[in-house]
């Protein structure tokens, strides 16, 4: 068994297109780390912020609302956008993309709007106010942060399911497919062979993590010693990607305010991909073990993908708040397949009591063992079942 | 050694084996002839543990470690053509569990034994289906086996590389090993082979040692050259002529009838060539089948 698995992960993981894949992904991980050095040489403009020019009554004014990649610039040839203010309006000069266009011209009717209301008599002040100024209370920003967040856990989860899946089963097929599996089998017994192939997708899986977060920890200790992440982080506020400036790669993690009970439900979520991961895995194996052809192949894992693809878009849809508490995904949080997606949502969208979460899990594990008992008759009566010269009809 | 007694695994009526029974002793090459569908490698797959029996008794006397017991090369194709020759017999080689070092040593001897050092480092997809057959064969060998099975060893094999596997499975059944062979090349696997167990339909219809069912044979032949003409096909006992260029091959009834033609060719002999001979195993169990 442990020549198998070392065999397997060694044509998987040590193969002249994984090491592409790993030279790629280390040359991604140095250049989004360090970005704003690399667009700096080639697009300045992308990463330094634009100085604009304007008359020092209108930056008293505007000078807080300036956004983060707008710089004041007191010398009016140095500046890239200039404002300037005229009896009769506002003339702007500079080179503008649409959006550009747009903040500057809120920013002028703002300031417009302010010094005019400045000048008018006290008891039409509130007048105006209630004609110009809609009173809007948004009472929903959070609720809508956390659904995103939750599109991206399922999305990826989804997605790291299946391509890890997909692997192993290929190999089953391939096993069987060129007839090596009958070979096999006379060192190694169905069950061990069945065993590997389940440790083995996992391995892959947790092997290919280490060596991509390798890759970004080195990048980003490389980072840390250049700057502490300084350009880096000055570049993605300025973009707006950051709501907060922070000054290191340190103070953003402090920044975010972890607290044990977030640490914990990543792991949980973890934990329920991990499971997730295995049982789609075997139900992949279990499939692919009646496959005798490539050709079969996409016949028969076909629908098992559409029926994965549907269980995707079911999370994706059900994924509000009611509907995770007490709806639907709510009960599907609870039944094995389904729980891998709605339970890792519902824990980063809604509080989920820990009773809820244990019974889920604990009904998760009992689904994979029984799975994989159940499953280890089943591929030991049809591993050989259509490969060379086999006529397993039954007397 | 390997005794199998009243093996019998049937998927349908006459499909499959049926109260097989044989031993193969150390040493021996033992060869299980039959048509398609007779059975070979269902037997085989039996005595690999591969698929179960439905009864019968399989006895291995055997000193090797469980998993090292057997060697099996399968009639079809099985290589995993996307690695290196050195890669796929280092895999099944630690299969076996064996070291590293004993693996790059037998590996050596094997390459070399079989012709092949030359393709250690090419992938299986790059060789020709002769090496890779000689490669799927070191895969059987390299952790030296009591028992070998070799499921159709020689087909697809050309002249050289079916004297060349011939010589070396005999060498290895010299090595004290039991050989099981199967093939559908009678006259090539008819001088190597000890023992024969001819299937038909999923039951054993010859067994024994070969030179005894040859001489226990009624049937004989006599081979006439220089007989385009065929002119003793009048005398009693013929019971088909065979023509093979200016040599006609005359099977006979009985011995006493096979004799009786030769001595009347020996009169006229005129520098003929005159052999009277035992069946071939190609003849032999053509016959019976």
């Amino acid at each position: 068994m442990k020549a198998l698995i070392r065999f397997s992960l060694n044509r998987r993981l040590n193969n002249p297109v994984s090491m592409m894949l790993y030279a790629f992904s280390f040359a991604l991980i140095a250049i989004l780390l360090f970005a704003d050095v690399i667009l700096n040489s080639f697009a300045p403009a992308l990463v330094n912020p634009r100085a604009i020019y304007m008359n020092t009554e209108m930056f008293a004014v505007l000078g807080d609302h300036l956004p983060t990649h707008l710089v004041y610039q007191k010398d009016k040839k140095l500046a890239d956008i200039t404002i300037e203010v005229r009896t009769d309006g506002y003339v702007v000069e500079g080179i503008l993309d649409y959006n550009e266009k747009q903040i500057i011209d809120q920013l002028i009717h703002g300031y417009h709007r302010i010094i005019q209301m400045e000048r008018l008599p006290d008891y039409l002040i509130s007048v105006v106010d209630q004609v110009l100024i809609a009173d809007i209370a948004w009472q929903d920003l959070e609720e809508s942060k956390t659904n995103h967040l939750g599109f991206v856990v399922i999305t990826s989860i989804y997605f790291m399911l299946l391509s890890f899946s997909t692997a192993v089963a290929n190999e089953v097929v391939n096993e069987k497919t060129s007839n090596v599996i009958e070979v096999i089998l006379t060192s190694v017994s169905h069950k061990h062979h069945y065993y590997s192939k389940l440790l083995i997708g996992w391995l892959t899986m947790v092997t290919q993590l280490f060596i991509h977060g390798f890759g970004f920890v080195f990048w980003l200790m490389v980072r840390t010693v250049y700057d502490q992440g300084f350009g880096l982080l000055e570049m993605v506020y300025r973009w707006g990607w950051l709501q907060e400036r922070v000054l290191s790669f340190g103070s953003l993690l402090s920044s975010l305010n972890v607290t044990i009970s977030q640490g914990i439900n990543v792991l949980l979520c973890a934990t329920f991909l991990m499971l997730g991961i295995l049982l789609v895995q075997l139900l992949m194996v279990l499939i692919s073990i009646h496959i005798n052809s490539i050709e079969e192949a996409a016949a028969i894992q076909g629908p098992f993908y559409l029926g994965m693809l549907v269980i995707y878009y079911m999370a994706i849809f059900i994924n509000s708040s009611q509907q995770l508490n007490q709806g639907i995904g709510y009960a599907l949080s609870f039944v094995p397949v389904f729980s891998m997606l709605f339970m890792p949502s519902r824990l980063l969208s809604v509080n989920v009591l820990t009773s809820e979460l244990l019974l889920s899990l604990f009904i998760a594990l009992v689904m994979l063992i029984f799975c994989v008992v159940i499953g280890q008759e089943h591929y030991k009566r049809n591993l050989l079942k259509g490969s060379s010269k086999s006529s397993y009809v039954k007397k | 050694m390997l005794t199998v007694e009243q093996l019998t695994k049937l998927y349908a009526e006459n499909s499959g084996c049926q109260n097989v029974s044989l031993i193969c002793k150390k040493g021996e090459i033992h060869g299980i002839l039959g048509r398609n569908g007779s059975g070979k490698t269902t037997l085989f797959r039996c005595l690999l543990g591969l698929i179960m029996a439905d009864r019968g008794h399989i006895k291995i006397e055997s000193a090797q470690e469980r998993i090292r017991r057997f060697g099996y090369l399968p009639e079809e194709r099985s290589v995993i053509a996307d690695i290196r020759v050195t890669e796929m017999i280092d895999f099944f080689g630690s299969l076996k569990k064996m070291s590293r070092e004993e693996i790059a040593v037998e590996k050596r001897s094997w390459l070399k034994k079989l012709e092949c050092e030359t393709l250690e480092f090419k992938r299986l997809r790059e060789c020709s289906k002769g090496n890779q057959q000689k490669i799927q064969l070191i895969c059987a060998m390299i952790h030296q086996p009591d028992i070998l099975i070799l499921d159709e060893p020689l087909t697809g094999l050309d002249v050289s590389n079916v004297k060349l596997f011939k010589k070396i499975i005999v060498e290895y059944a010299r090595m004290e090993k039991a050989v099981l062979l199967s093939s559908h090349q009678y006259e090539e696997i008819e001088p190597i082979c000890d023992y024969l167990t001819v299937l038909e339909k999923s039951n054993v219809i010859i067994q024994g040692k070969l030179s005894d069912i040859k001489r226990n044979h009624p049937i004989k032949t006599v081979s006439i050259s220089e007989d385009a003409h065929m002119i003793y096909a009048l005398q009693k006992g013929i019971i088909d002529i065979r023509q093979e260029g200016n040599t006609t091959k005359y099977v006979c009834k009985s011995e006493a009838d096979a004799y009786n033609i030769a001595s009347l060719a020996l009169k006229n002999r005129e520098g003929r060539t005159i052999k009277v001979e035992s069946l071939t195993l190609k003849d032999m169990v053509g016959d019976q089948q």
